[in-house]
């Protein structure tokens, strides 16, 4: 059966060979690197629901391609209840680590690029589509997890990738060989890369006709001669060095950003996807955005529920639970956090079949699901550090409340309505969401991931129909005649 | 008279003009081919769905029935196939030259 525990998940890392660095020094053996130990605990989940009956609905799904049972992180979507259980899924797992959990951007990135190589295919004659399909057969049999890899280092903002000083600022064929390619570049921010298998690399914008060598499209393994990974620094994160983890608030579980350098990689052709179509890389790229997009109207939304029920814990351990603000506020928060939920279904609801047999979201409704996601859990977080009082950045480490001689001390003039470890440990996971380790996930990837919020507001602006709407109006108010009235 | 079944989405949020590509279809087709919004005694040859956009929420199991083939017109896509919205018509007209159909609805 095509599905894999979440042992033999962590297992099938261990025997990659990985160039990785962090804090300036190459790290060995990255799996229980404490560091980066929780990231992968998150990726392990996305295994572990899908063995358990109770979750093998939303985690489980029947291939189309093979017939198999997989996980639902490998899908192609094949009707909009698949798209709407792909948010389902999301909250779940965003609920269950409450962190960024690091699997959609492979099924994002899958379901992109196999309608686009069909229509591509269908435009240029190519077999693009073909290999893509052996190359997804391959991960769904084997439960793999694919980094789906977009964002270039990008250079001066203000050129294009082919008029950049450094044609390396964004990824690009270098060589072409009978065999296959040989591409150099770096992709940054590169959620639970080194947690995976695979890479699947997709250009990063749209491309002029004489750009063709940044037009590319391929997938290779994570461990492929000439990949070195730089490990990104998170707020916070050297606590998870520390032997007591109660000051890292999140105890188990943790996001994961690389930058991911490609030194010269070889790439063999039955792996190259898009090679020179100029044409289709806007296409590309809105897809992987949307389906991305949409993605977020369901893991942060699983996050935003564990810091709601984080925020009526602490409320209660301080005994302010029964004040009227505190209940409106919180309510306040969950309605900011179900409008996401919304968006993320509507998207998904809304969504269509491509001609691959696939489905999309709806681009409009994603775009405007993630605009939303760059702002509401900020507004959700404000109400969290209100509501979880100044304690929230002045308590004492854990080692203060273990010393023999203080903690007694510390305990007693941090004991409120409950019991003082309680809030110790609840005041951290809120600073992890809102200012630790957690808010990369949390905060700053919901502004940047899938796209800065001005790129979601270029996208709402080439979908919406104006004229449209200007004539409803024009009708409305007598500037136009009303053909819709035909009665007396 | 050929009659082709033209059937509408409910049109909540449409992104192109339905009825006036009905239109444009009206005026290119030839005058023996009729368009028809109800279904007819005899099960048409050809049927197109007008859904204003992308979700092509018409294209149900039921409407289905009412024709033997279907052009599925989706937002400014044909059958699944981005086309300029002001080229819409003539990609319809299109497709029905391409010969999938009943050559007896040609134009």
């Amino acid at each position: 059966m095509a599905l894999k525990t979440a042992q033999e998940y962590i297992d099938s890392l261990r025997n990659r060979k990985l160039d990785i660095y962090m804090l300036g020094k190459k790290v060995d053996n990255f799996v229980d690197h404490p560091i980066i130990r929780p990231s992968i605990n998150a990726m392990a989940m996305t295994y572990k629901l899908a063995e358990e009956p109770e979750y093998e609905d939303l985690m489980t799904v029947t291939s189309n391609l093979t017939g198999e049972k997989i996980n639902r992180f490998t899908h192609l979507h094949q009707s909009t209840t698949d798209l709407i259980n792909k948010v389902k899924m999301q909250r779940l797992l965003g609920q269950k680590t409450g962190c960024c959990f690091q699997r959609c951007v492979g099924m994002d990135a899958f379901n992109a690029v196999f309608s686009t190589t069909f229509e591509m295919d269908a435009k240029h004659g190519t077999d693009y589509h073909e290999r893509f399909k052996k190359f997804l057969i391959y991960v769904q049999q084997n439960d793999l997890v694919v980094d789906g890899c977009m964002t270039d280092a990008r250079g001066d903002r203000s050129k294009s990738p082919g008029q950049q000083p450094d044609p390396d600022a964004y990824l690009h064929v270098v060589e072409k060989r009978e065999d296959g390619i040989v591409v150099r570049g770096c992709k940054l921010h590169q959620t639970g890369m080194i947690n995976s298998h695979e890479i699947l690399v997709m250009p990063n914008n749209a491309l002029k006709e004489d750009e063709q060598e940044w037009a590319v499209c391929f997938a290779v393994p994570t461990d492929a001669p000439g990949m070195l990974y730089v490990y990104g620094r998170q707020s916070c994160d050297t606590r998870k060095l520390e032997d007591n983890k109660i000051d890292v608030g999140n105890i188990n579980f943790g996001g994961q950003e690389v930058m991911t350098i490609f030194n010269n990689v070889f790439v063999p052709w039955e792996r190259v996807f898009m090679n020179g179509e100029t044409d289709f890389s806007t296409t590309l790229v809105e897809r992987f955005a949307g389906y991305h997009r949409q993605s977020y109207g369901g893991c942060k939304v699983g996050t935003g529920d564990t810091l709601i029920g984080a925020v009526k814990a602490i409320t209660d351990y301080n005994g302010a639970s029964k004040a009227s603000h505190v209940k409106d506020k919180i309510v306040e928060m969950c309605h900011l956090n179900e409008t996401l939920f919304a968006c993320g279904i509507a998207c998904s609801a809304a969504g269509r079949k491509t001609a691959a047999g696939n489905y999309l979201i709806d681009l409009l409704l994603a775009n405007i699901c993630k605009q939303n996601v760059t702002r509401f859990p900020y507004e959700i977080a404000r109400i969290a550090q209100d509501l979880a009082g100044g304690l929230l950045v002045t308590q004492p480490s854990a080692q203060d409340y273990d010393n023999p001689e203080i903690g007694p001390l510390v305990k007693k003039y941090t004991q409120a309505a409950d019991d003082s470890e309680k809030r110790q440990r609840m005041l951290r996971y809120i600073e992890n969401l809102t200012m630790g380790c957690g808010a990369v996930g949390y905060l700053t990837e919901s502004m940047h991931g899938a796209g800065s919020p001005q790129a979601q507001r270029i996208m709402i602006s080439r979908l919406i129909d104006l004229q449209h709407r200007k004539d409803l109006a024009e009708k409305l108010c007598g500037i136009q005649e009303n053909h819709d009235i035909d009665w007396k | 008279m050929k009659t082709i079944i033209i059937k509408y989405c409910g049109g909540c949020n449409p992104v192109i003009n339905r009825s006036q590509i009905v239109n444009e279809l009206k005026q290119s087709l030839p005058p023996d081919i009729s368009l028809v919004n109800d279904q007819t005694p005899k099960k048409p040859e050809l049927g197109i769905m007008m859904c204003g956009c992308s979700s092509a929420c018409l294209d149900r199991e039921e409407i289905r029935r009412l024709a033997h083939e279907w052009i599925v017109v989706g937002g400014s896509y044909v059958d699944l196939f981005p086309v300029n919205p002001d080229q819409i018509s003539l990609r319809i007209i299109q497709i029905i030259q391409e010969g999938r159909f009943d050559e007896n609805i040609n134009p």
